[in-house]
C-alpha cells in the first residue's frame, strides 16, 4: 500500500515537470514565481534603498548603481518599492483566493451532496451573484467601510466565490454516486465526514487548479482597486497604486508606468499559466486525451 | 416556453431583491450612520434630521421593509454631496455608458468570434499558437494599464487620438469627434472579454467539429470552407452566446476603471467618484440600477435563448 502511494506521487512530479517542459510559458511563470517569491521573503535582507525615504532633491532620476530602476516623483527607489508593493499585492492574492475558495468549496461541497432544496437555493443564490456586476458592489464596500486591507481581502473574497462554487458542486454531483462513496455511507460515516474526508478530497485538483488562476483574477482586480485610490492606500506601495501616480506624469516620466504593471502582467500570467499545468497534470482525463 | 420564461422571471426578480437586501445589510453593518461617512464634521442636529429623514431611527425591521419598498419602486434617494435625486443622475450619464458598453461588445465580437474561429480552423498551427499567445496576455493584462500605454503611445507621443473626455470641447458634436474620444477606451475595455471569447469561440468550435454530423457533411464531398460555415457555425454559436450574456457584468464592472482612467462622463466614473467621496446613496443606488440593468438583459438573453435553441424549451 505504502510503496503504491509513493510510486503514483513520484509519478505526479514526474508528469508535473514533464508538462513543465513542454508548456514554455508556464515554465517561465514557474521560474518567475519562484524568483519573485524568493525576493520578496528576503526583501528585509536585501542591499536595497528604503522604499519609503523621500529624496526631494533626486525625483525622476535614471538608472544608477544606488537606484537600479530610477527613482520615482518623490524620489524614493522604484525597485524598492516595485518590491515592497509585490509583497502587498501577492499577499492579498493569496489569502483573497484561499478564502474565496474556503467559502466557494464549502458551499460547492453542501450543495452537491446535499442536493434536492439545498443545492437549488445554494445554486440560484450562486447564479444571481454572478449576474450582478460585483466590481459596483466592491466600490460601494470600500465607500462604506473605508479602505483597509481586511476589508480589502473579505469583499474580494465575498464577490468572488461563485466559481468556485459551481466548479466543487460538479465534482461532488460526479463523485457521490461512486461506489467508495455509497460503501463510506454504508459503514455509517456522518455527513460531514463524508464531505469532507471522502467527497473533497477527489474534487482537490479542480480545486488547487482554481486557486491558483484566482490569485492571479484578485490580483487584477485589487490592482484595479488601489489604481482607484480605493484599495490599498498610499504610503503603503502596492502595484495598483503605483500606477495611479503614474498617471499624472505620463508626459514627463513615462517610465513610471511601465514596470508596475509588467509585475502585474507577468505575475498574473505566471499563476495563470501554473495553474494550467497543474490541471494537465491532475487531470487524468487531459492528460490521457492530450488537448 | 412560457413556462421556461416564468421561471427565468421569477429568478430575476429574486435576484434583485438578493442585491437590494445585500445592500440594506451592507448600510446597517457599516461603521457610523450614512451622513457622518460623507461629511465627519457634520453638526450632531443636522446628522439626526438627516437620519430621520432617511428614516434611520425606526426599528431595522421596520427599515427594511421601507428599503425595499422604496428601492423597488426606483426611488434611489438623493445624493448626500450633491443633494440631487440619485435617479436622475444615473440617467443624465447613461447614453455615455451605453455607448462605451456597446462600443466594447461591439469590437468583442467582431474580433474575438472571427479570431477564435481562425484558430479552430487550423488548431496548432503556427497562426493558432500566436492567437491564444495574445489571449493568454490580454486575460493577464490589467486593463487600466493597457489605458495608461494606449495613452502615453497616442495621445502623448503620437497625438493621434485624445486620451480624456467624451468630445473636443468649444467644437459642435460630430460623429468623427466622438470616434476619436471612443476608440481608446473601448479598446481598453473589450481587451479581457475579446481574448475570453476567443478562447470560447475556438474550443466550441472544435467540440462541434468533433461531432458526427460534421464528419457526414465532410464525407459527402463538401468542401471545407462550407463545412465551417454552414454545418459548425450554427452549431458552435450558441455556447458562445450565452458567455457573451456572461460577459456583460464583467463590461458594466469594467466600465468604472475605464471611465475613471479616460475621464469618461458616465455611471462608471460617477460611481468611482462617489466612492471616493464617499457619496454612499449614489454608489449603492448606482449598483442596485446597474445590477436591474444587467439582470434585464439576461432575461432578454435568456429569450433569444428560447428562441435559437429548440432544445431548451424543454427543461
Amino acid at each position: 500500500m505504502t510503496t503504491a502511494v509513493t510510486r503514483k506521487r513520484r509519478t505526479v512530479w514526474q508528469v508535473f515537470f514533464a508538462s513543465l517542459g513542454r508548456n514554455k510559458l508556464a515554465l517561465f511563470g514557474g521560474i518567475w514565481l519562484v524568483l519573485l517569491c524568493g525576493v520578496l521573503v528576503f526583501e528585509p535582507i536585501l542591499p536595497l534603498p528604503s522604499p519609503t525615504r523621500i529624496d526631494i532633491a533626486n525625483t525622476f532620476a535614471g538608472p544608477s548603481a544606488a537606484h537600479l530602476l530610477g527613482t520615482d516623483e518623490n524620489g524614493r527607489d522604484v525597485l524598492a518599492r516595485l518590491i515592497d508593493g509585490g509583497r502587498v499585492s501577492i499577499l492579498v492574492g493569496l489569502v483573497a483566493a484561499l478564502l474565496t475558495m474556503l467559502i466557494g468549496g464549502t458551499l460547492g461541497v453542501v450543495a452537491g451532496y446535499a442536493g434536492g432544496s439545498v443545492d437549488r437555493v445554494i445554486m440560484r443564490v450562486t447564479d444571481g451573484v454572478l449576474s450582478i456586476p460585483v466590481f459596483f458592489l466592491l466600490l460601494a464596500v470600500v465607500a462604506l467601510f473605508g479602505s483597509s486591507i481586511t476589508v480589502l481581502v473579505l469583499a474580494l473574497s465575498f464577490t468572488r466565490w461563485m466559481g468556485p462554487a459551481r466548479l466543487i458542486r460538479g465534482e461532488i454531483l460526479r463523485v457521490k454516486e461512486l461506489e467508495y462513496a455509497t460503501a463510506v455511507k454504508g459503514l455509517g460515516a456522518g455527513h460531514l465526514r463524508i464531505m469532507f474526508r471522502h467527497l473533497l478530497p477527489q474534487a482537490m485538483p479542480s480545486l488547487i487548479v482554481a486557486t491558483s488562476i484566482g490569485v492571479g483574477n484578485v490580483m487584477l482586480v485589487e490592482a484595479g482597486l488601489s489604481f482607484l485610490g480605493l484599495g490599498i492606500l498610499p504610503p503603503t506601495a502596492s502595484w495598483g497604486n503605483m500606477l495611479t501616480a503614474s498617471q499624472f506624469y505620463m508626459w514627463s516620466a513615462p517610465q513610471l508606468a511601465v514596470y508596475p504593471g509588467l509585475m502585474i502582467l507577468l505575475t498574473v500570467l505566471a499563476f495563470n499559466a501554473v495553474g494550467d499545468v497543474i490541471r494537465d497534470t491532475l487531470d487524468p482525463r487531459r492528460r490521457a486525451g492530450g488537448d | 416556453m412560457v413556462e421556461y420564461l416564468a421561471k427565468q422571471l421569477v429568478a430575476s426578480v429574486l435576484v434583485l431583491f438578493l442585491v437590494m437586501t445585500a445592500t440594506f445589510f451592507l448600510v446597517k453593518l457599516a461603521p457610523g450612520q450614512l451622513s457622518i461617512l460623507a461629511d465627519p464634521t457634520m453638526d450632531p442636529g443636522v446628522v439626526a434630521s438627516v437620519e430621520r429623514r432617511f428614516g434611520l431611527d425606526r426599528p431595522p425591521a421596520e427599515q427594511y421593509v421601507r428599503w425595499i419598498g422604496r428601492m423597488s419602486q426606483g426611488d434611489l434617494g438623493t445624493s448626500l454631496v450633491y443633494g440631487r435625486p440619485v435617479l436622475q443622475m444615473i440617467t443624465e450619464r447613461l447614453p455615455a455608458t451605453l455607448l462605451l458598453g456597446l462600443a466594447a461588445l461591439v469590437i468583442t465580437v467582431l474580433i474575438g468570434i472571427p479570431a477564435g474561429i481562425i484558430a479552430a480552423r487550423w488548431p496548432n498551427s503556427p497562426v493558432d499558437q500566436v492567437l491564444s499567445f495574445i489571449g493568454i496576455v490580454g486575460l493577464a493584462t490589467p486593463n487600466f494599464w493597457l489605458g495608461i500605454l494606449l495613452i502615453i503611445f497616442f495621445s502623448v507621443t503620437l497625438g493621434w487620438l485624445p486620451g480624456s473626455g467624451m468630445q473636443t470641447i468649444g467644437q459642435p458634436f460630430s460623429l468623427l469627434d466622438r470616434a476619436s474620444y471612443l476608440i481608446l477606451p473601448a479598446v481598453v475595455l473589450a481587451t479581457s472579454t475579446t481574448a475570453e471569447i476567443m478562447r470560447y469561440t475556438r474550443s466550441s468550435w472544435l467540440e462541434v467539429m468533433n461531432l458526427d454530423f460534421v464528419r457526414t457533411a465532410r464525407s459527402k464531398g463538401l468542401a471545407e470552407p462550407r463545412v465551417h460555415l454552414k454545418h459548425v457555425f450554427k452549431n458552435a454559436f450558441i455556447p458562445v452566446l450565452t458567455i457573451l450574456g456572461l460577459m456583460l457584468p464583467r463590461l458594466v464592472g469594467g466600465s468604472a476603471i475605464v471611465e475613471s482612467l479616460f475621464s469618461w462622463p458616465g455611471i462608471g466614473s460617477m460611481a468611482v467618484n462617489s466612492a471616493v467621496s464617499r457619496d454612499a446613496t449614489v454608489i449603492l443606488g448606482t449598483t442596485l440600477f446597474v445590477s436591474a440593468g444587467v439582470i434585464v438583459s439576461n432575461l432578454v438573453i435568456d429569450v433569444l435563448y428560447g428562441i435559437v435553441d429548440p432544445r431548451i424549451r424543454y427543461d
